[in-house]
């Protein structure tokens, strides 16, 4: 009887573990095919943006002057292209400062102490645009980024 | 025995001209051209001549002349074309390959930049007058990965390198790799056939 309790407790261990590392390989194989769709689809996304802008290339600079408006600077390079930059300044802070603290008595012995808490930041950052263009006023590369 | 040599020398000649026909090299990062560039020597072609046959070159196959990299001396020119398709390779393929083409009197020295993307999703891609490319509708796509972790081989059918936690790099698609080797290899015989004949 108790051979028969014990090979049955083998089995049912056996089935049990054997069907969890099942659960798990298909759990893990679709987090994996999970993970890669969305990476994949965070690179779509931020390559529609660029794509968006860059498709400026080919088009005419009046034709962009006219929907974008005035630019920042423009500077005429000597194999004879036209660089119109166009830029957005981005600055800011934020955060907090908390300052520390030193408790002593009248010995000077130091009872209690709390260094200062600095979470303080700022940032200034310039989007830019750059178009190049052409001596027939059309587009011929794009840049974009941030500096 | 004379025979017997001949026959051994033959087959190391014609090893030795096969492997010739190889001008790019991949391993885990990129597929590049083995030697940095390609020179065909052009004698007696002058300057203005090749200018002329590069640019007809581009015209009649259908690539696009790219005025921002090309200069006094230099003719740079891209192509965006289906390397293979998810049936054969795991993922649709795609590669975005710039020339670069330096001359002057008798050669033409070739250089190239590529991009390889990979559309596991069926997404069409597209490109545009920059040379970015985006996919219709927002499918997800990336750039090839040529290598991956041995727990993402099911998931990337399409690369060709696989290492495991101890940095160890086995090749578990030597079919992939030879179908990049052969589509950029193509380029550069059809060059030389355009330009030689």
């Amino acid at each position: 009887m108790k051979k028969t309790v014990r090979l049955f407790s083998l089995v049912f261990y056996l089935v049990v573990t054997a069907s969890k590392m099942e659960a798990q390989t298909l759990a893990s194989k679709n987090t994996r095919a999970q993970a890669r769709y969305n990476k994949e689809k965070i690179y779509a996304d931020a390559q529609r943006k660029i794509f968006t802008i860059t498709n400026w290339a080919g088009a005419s600079i009046s034709e962009l002057l006219t929907k974008w408006g005035g630019f920042t600077k423009k500077n005429e390079q000597p194999n004879g292209i036209t660089v119109y930059i166009f830029e957005n300044h981005y600055s800011g802070s934020g955060g907090s400062y908390r300052p520390g603290y030193v408790v002593t008595d009248q010995f000077g012995n130091v009872l209690e102490q709390k260094a200062a808490k600095d979470n303080t930041y700022s940032y200034s950052l310039t989007e830019y645009y750059e178009f190049y263009v052409d001596q027939s006023q059309i587009i011929i590369h794009v840049k974009t980024g941030t500096r | 025995m004379r025979g017997i040599l001949a026959l051994i020398m033959l087959i190391v000649i014609s090893k030795a001209a096969s492997a010739q026909q190889s001008y790019f090299t991949c391993n885990k990062l990129a597929v590049y051209l083995t030697n940095g560039s390609v020179t065909i020597e052009l004698p007696k072609v002058s300057k203005e001549k090749l200018r002329q046959q590069i640019h007809l070159f581009i015209k009649e196959r259908n690539y696009v002349y790219k005025p921002y990299y090309s200069g006094e001396g230099l003719i740079s020119f891209r192509d965006f074309a289906i390397i293979c398709n998810k049936n054969k390779c795991g993922s649709d393929l795609i590669a975005m390959t710039m020339f670069h083409f330096a001359y002057d009197s008798g050669f033409v020295k070739i250089t190239l930049d590529n991009e390889i993307y990979s559309s596991f999703y069926g997404g069409e891609l597209i490109i545009n007058d920059n040379d970015d490319v985006a996919s219709k509708k927002d499918v997800p796509f990336a750039p090839y990965e040529f290598q991956i972790p041995e727990q993402y081989s099911d998931e990337y059918p399409e690369s060709i390198y696989v290492f495991n936690k101890r940095g160890k790099i086995k090749i578990k698609n030597p079919d992939v790799e030879k179908v990049i080797l052969d589509f950029f290899n193509r380029y550069i015989v059809d060059i030389r056939s355009y330009f030689e004949q």
